[in-house]
């Protein structure tokens, strides 16, 4: 059985990196007793996979990751089962099962959208207004082997708005396209001859989507067939 | 729950935050309002190795037991944060209540090495609190601790209110009833360390006087106070199978240096090498029964979620039970996905074949201590191993299917010759020619021999307490012997730092003079002295210049027999006797039947226990 979980991540764990999730993940499916697959091989694993990393220190409403179990279980009994070891701050809302052919959560990411709390007021509205009339938002972006390239994140800003002082924007997000909260945030300030303090902002992940007909919550999937 | 100390902005420029935020896993959580006493328990290095010291969690777990006491960790900020805290004078925090540690009843400090004496000066600092314990006022903590370095307290006993002798289940206990009684009774600091000193094993340092003769040496040692006991005698628990247990550790978020359950199989060590000092302090065996062990690995794994036991002991194949505990923990079914991994084992054939058991298919590097290479050499350290146990066991090792072999030794021993040191690269060449005497086909992967040496530190309570460790400039030479002396081709071969060496060899059979010398190095800026990238032996070397002291008076000297030494005062149950026949025996060479074999008659069976009386049955 494949099924897809929601869960939140909020208050000090937003302090745990990625990869210290996946091993606390690890541990807390272990103390759950519940089903969950190893993989084949001499040096067997858990079966599960996050959808998009959440970097340190953003907490959020709607992360996502799918889990291989052994069995069926009743959707209810699993997430009380996953929640009562859950550590601080993690908990599991909502699940869906999902078909083996079903893209993995990884895989289908498209975009996610992000509220940006800004604690020192210097963003005005305007201000987004000016960014997102241009053409191109041209920013100097590191590869992974470490070259600089130009790259253009206009394409990847879907919508952005301030509202009661809080940034709400929804970017591209997921392996063929991705864009970071900061790097517009820094764009935007930088066109306004501002720099970017990350102390100054709180950044929250509200929702993960990927394209089923427009973007939609990772957990609307195609039931039956 | 929800709190942290350190914000954000803070949190986000330093490396590995999840250090300082608590709320892992079975992290335990009280109402501050409803407690009577604060203790904050504080391993002074950084949180990934003080998060993997059982003694920690053994502590934390008995502490907290108490419904009157929180005990909360704190750890050595990382050098990141502790710039920062250091700027923006903000005062050291416990883990759990992110609430600063100053206000605390008792700050309790487990001592694992010397060189982490200026760490501890940095804690309290940090936390804002004098360094000194005559400056601190009746508004600070009481600062204790504990751990194998009290066994020699002395260096540090200014900065320390009491030491606590030995092990902490015996009577933390009655220790934490005595100091609610006298909070509620609003006694002063001085009024709880009188009562304090009357338990068994509580040194109180500021009770007792010390004179010197004009060479430095002590001439009495001396209570000034009635409540001081003349011999600080250690405690221990006799019962290990009664003994309170964490079965539900903490599940750090972050990577650790131990990830895993650790089983504790018996305290103390039946082998008698005469450089070990834990193999004296922690006399006698005690061991725990196979079932409470077999009990306890499955409801830790459940309460934590760890894929990977291990044993830990001082030697873990002496066990009378290891191999009915190693198949319990292979095979039974509530730990299918849980792997067991088995440190310290002795070279033999039952231990080649339980790790074949235990790794049958990822074999990782093998680990062998020799501890010299000469058979003389071992003789006198009376570390019972053969070169034919050496390379008989290498060979079954590499038969059954490793292919890397880690071999410690240790240059500098009492009586050591060049031919003893040059004993090391031959060892290490005999193990290379034993992967050659296997048949071509089971020679596939390449072998690794890697030959690893730290320099020998005479510690207290060890037969060699006397002697002179030898100087940097001799051990360079020694390990520069060895180094010119190895094929290169399969061998590969590190060595301590040598200047490391020598102060914790300082520190270790120091004095309270040594008080002085410790401030001044960690006033200089000496942080994180156990650490290699941080360690800067100028610091040590001037402050030593600058008080007009000589650090060879505590390392390189030799004692005489009659000389007081600093850590007289405190009985570990084996006898000063015992350690001086021991000695002259080392000195000719001749070996010594260990625990196991028969009783020696050390002095440890004043503790009406344990292997002493078991053996005996």
């Amino acid at each position: 059985m494949l099924v897809r979980l929601k869960f939140k991540k909020e208050g000090p764990i937003r302090f745990v990196g990625h990869l210290d999730m996946m091993r606390t993940f690890q541990k807390m499916f272990s103390r759950a007793g519940i089903p969950i697959a190893y993989s084949e091989g001499f040096n067997p694993h858990q079966v599960f996979s996050f959808a998009s990393a959440l970097a340190v220190g953003v907490t959020s409403e709607s992360e996502y990751m799918d889990v291989k179990l052994t069995k069926d279980v009743a959707m209810d009994i699993l997430l009380e089962a996953i929640n009562e070891k859950a550590p601080v701050g993690i908990v599991f809302l909502d699940g869906v099962e999902i078909m083996s052919k079903e893209t993995s959560a990884m895989a289908s990411v498209v975009a996610a959208t992000y509220k940006i709390e800004v604690l020192n007021p210097i963003i005005t509205v305007d201000m987004v207004a000016e960014m997102m009339s241009q053409d191109t938002l041209m920013i100097r972006k590191k590869n992974k082997k470490g070259k600089i390239n130009d790259f253009d994140l206009r394409p990847g800003i879907i919508n952005i708005v301030l509202k009661e002082g809080n940034l709400i924007m929804t970017i591209a997000n997921g392996s063929h396209f991705n864009v970071k909260p900061e790097m517009v945030l820094e764009k935007l300030l930088a066109l306004n001859d501002l720099s970017y303090e990350r102390g100054d902002y709180r950044f929250h992940r509200v929702e993960i989507y990927h394209d089923h007909n427009g973007l939609r919550p990772l957990l609307e999937v195609k039931l039956g067939s | 729950m929800n709190k942290l100390f350190l914000e954000d902005k803070i949190l986000l420029q330093v490396e590995k935050p999840a250090r300082y935020i608590g709320n892992e896993v079975n992290a335990i959580y009280k109402n501050e309002n409803e407690v009577a006493i604060r203790f904050a328990l504080c391993f002074p290095d950084v949180y990934d190795i003080g998060m993997s010291h059982l003694g920690l969690s053994i502590l934390y777990n008995l502490l907290n037991q108490r419904d009157d006491l929180w005990c909360e960790r704190v750890f050595s900020p990382w050098v990141d944060l502790d710039r920062i805290m250091e700027e923006e004078k903000l005062p050291l925090f416990a883990l759990e209540s992110q609430e600063p540690i100053k206000t605390f009843d008792f700050i309790g400090i487990t001592i694992q090495y010397e060189m982490c004496y200026t760490n501890i000066l940095r804690v309290l600092d940090l936390a804002q609190i004098p360094l000194l314990s005559k400056d601190r006022t009746e508004d600070h903590p009481l600062v204790c601790a504990g751990g194998p370095c009290v066994y020699n307290p002395e260096p540090i006993s200014d900065f320390i209110d009491f030491f606590y002798i030995g092990e902490g289940e015996v009577q933390l206990d009655a220790l934490m009833d005595a100091y609610k009684f006298h909070k509620e009774s609003g006694g002063t600091k001085k009024a709880f360390l009188e009562i304090a000193a009357t338990f068994e094993g509580i040194y109180v340092p500021a009770f007792y006087e010390v004179s010197y003769n004009e060479d430095g040496t002590i001439e009495s040692f001396l209570p000034n106070n009635p409540n001081a006991r003349p011999q600080v005698k250690k405690v221990i628990m006799m019962d290990m199978t009664g003994s309170r247990y964490p079965m539900k550790p903490i599940v750090p978020y972050i990577q650790t240096v131990h990830d895993r359950v650790v089983l504790e199989l018996f305290r103390g060590c039946a082998r008698g090498c005469r450089f070990c000092q834990a193999g004296i302090i922690y006399r006698p065996v005690r061991e725990k029964d196979l079932e409470a062990l077999k009990e306890q690995a499955i409801e830790i794994v459940k309460n934590t979620g760890h894929d990977e036991i291990s044993l830990i002991s001082l030697s873990s194949s002496d066990y009378s039970h290891l191999n009915a505990l190693a198949s319990h923990l292979i095979e039974a079914p509530e730990l299918a996905h849980v792997n067991l991994s088995l440190p310290s084992l002795r070279i033999d054939d039952f231990s080649i074949e339980l790790m074949s058991k235990v790794q049958d298919v990822r074999k990782s590097s093998l680990t062998f201590a020799p501890e010299a290479g000469s058979q003389r050499m071992r003789d006198v350290i009376n570390k019972n191993i053969s070169e034919e146990d050496i390379l008989k066991g290498a060979y079954e090792a590499f038969m059954g299917g490793w292919n890397r072999v880690k071999m410690y030794f240790m240059l500098g021993l009492p009586t050591e010759t060049e031919e003893d040191v040059l004993a090391i690269a031959k060892l290490g060449q005999d193990i290379v020619n034993q992967w050659f005497t296997m048949p071509g086909d089971m020679r596939k992967q390449r072998l690794q021999v890697v030959l690893s040496t730290s320099f020998f530190i005479p510690k207290p309570f060890t037969p060699f307490q006397w002697m002179g460790q030898a100087s940097s400039d001799a051990f360079l030479e020694k390990s520069k012997l060895i180094n010119r002396n190895i094929n290169k081709k399969n061998i590969k071969y590190n060595s301590h730092d040598a200047d490391t060496s020598r102060i914790e060899g300082v520190l270790a059979r120091g004095d309270r003079k040594l008080n002085e010398v410790i401030l001044k190095v960690y006033q200089k800026g000496a942080r994180y002295d156990a650490w290699s990238e941080h360690f800067d032996v100028a610091l040590w070397n001037e402050a030593f210049a600058d008080l007009g002291m000589d650090s060879a008076f505590y390392n390189e000297r030799t004692r005489e027999l009659e000389e007081i030494l600093p850590w007289d005062f405190i009985d570990v149950g084996v006898n000063k006797s015992f350690l001086h026949d021991e000695f002259l025996l080392a000195s000719k060479g001749e070996t010594t039947v260990n625990c196991l074999e028969g009783c020696t008659n050390c002095g440890a069976m004043c503790f009406e226990g344990g292997i002493c009386y078991a053996r005996k049955a």
